[in-house]
């Protein structure tokens, strides 16, 4: 399990652990739905159209293998779908109240998992652009670290992005209060 | 001098054109099932949702397969 490969320090918690928001998972699902119906709506289709007999002659006669040919498509379709399925449930932003850790399962076997400390954490920016983003509540969260090289983790369709936001904010907080703190006071 | 071009020509029957395809398909679906699994096992954090992703693939695809390997039967 991944939690346990994740190496947490001592006394770091896992403060939230975030997925994509559930309607950018019901959108892709929605699209295999449709590919799903395809071959179900080119027979309907075909049924009203009045001067193409020799169609609904080709379904009726060759039925095994129509059949055949739809239950491959189906198959695909379910292959499609589950892997949606496993790219949303993969992908994962966990943050800590030390580190937050953003896990982007891209494709199968391309996985970017990118770490940065919260008192690296210079800005963190949230966008919700459009109408269901805004009535559904969900967005893109730009984070931006002071390291040089690759310093921005973005990641779209995050649920709540403000709360998150506030987490985030409210974590790095904590996180310097404690650093700044001297080393005695910490210890009593 | 001259040449003679041909272009090959092969019939190749539908009910083998049905077994491969099959067999494509049985094996396509053999190479996801493992890479599905193996991700699962390695990435996920949650065993129930683990199991129960299992549980539905299984279900919902295996059933499908055997269907293809009957009508692939009834074709040949």
């Amino acid at each position: 399990m991944l939690l346990e490969k994740i190496q947490l320090e001592p006394n770091e918690e896992i403060l939230q652990t975030v997925r994509k928001h559930w309607f950018i998972l019901f959108s892709e699902l929605f699209g295999v739905l449709v590919m799903l119906l395809a071959p179900l709506f080119v027979m309907v289709v075909a049924a009203f159209i009045p001067n193409l007999p020799e169609t609904l002659n080709i379904f009726s006669e060759y039925l095994v293998l129509s059949s055949y040919f739809i239950i491959v498509w189906i198959i695909f379709c379910l292959l499609s779908a589950f892997t949606i399925w496993t790219h949303y449930y993969l992908d994962l932003w966990v943050v800590t109240n030390r580190r937050l850790l953003v896990i982007d399962q891209i494709h199968f076997f391309n996985r970017k998992v990118s770490s940065f400390r919260l008192e690296r954490l210079q800005d963190i920016k949230v966008l919700i652009s459009g109408v269901i983003p805004t009535f559904l509540n969900f967005g893109t969260i730009r984070a931006q670290t002071a390291s040089a090289a690759d310093s921005a983790f973005t990641s779209t369709g995050l649920p709540d992005p403000r709360g998150l936001q506030a987490i985030i904010q409210k974590a790095t907080d904590e996180r310097l209060r404690d650093l700044n703190q001297p080393a005695s006071l910490l210890t009593d | 001098m001259s040449f003679m071009f041909f272009t090959p020509s092969f019939d190749l029957p539908l009910d083998s054109i049905v077994l491969i395809g099959f067999y494509l398909v049985a094996g396509l679906y053999t190479v996801f099932t493992i890479i599905l699994y193996y991700h699962w096992q390695q990435y996920s954090i949650d065993d129930k949702v683990s199991r129960l992703t299992y549980i539905v693939y299984l279900v919902t695809t295996l059933p499908l397969i055997g269907l293809l390997g009957i009508l692939t039967f009834f074709i040949n």
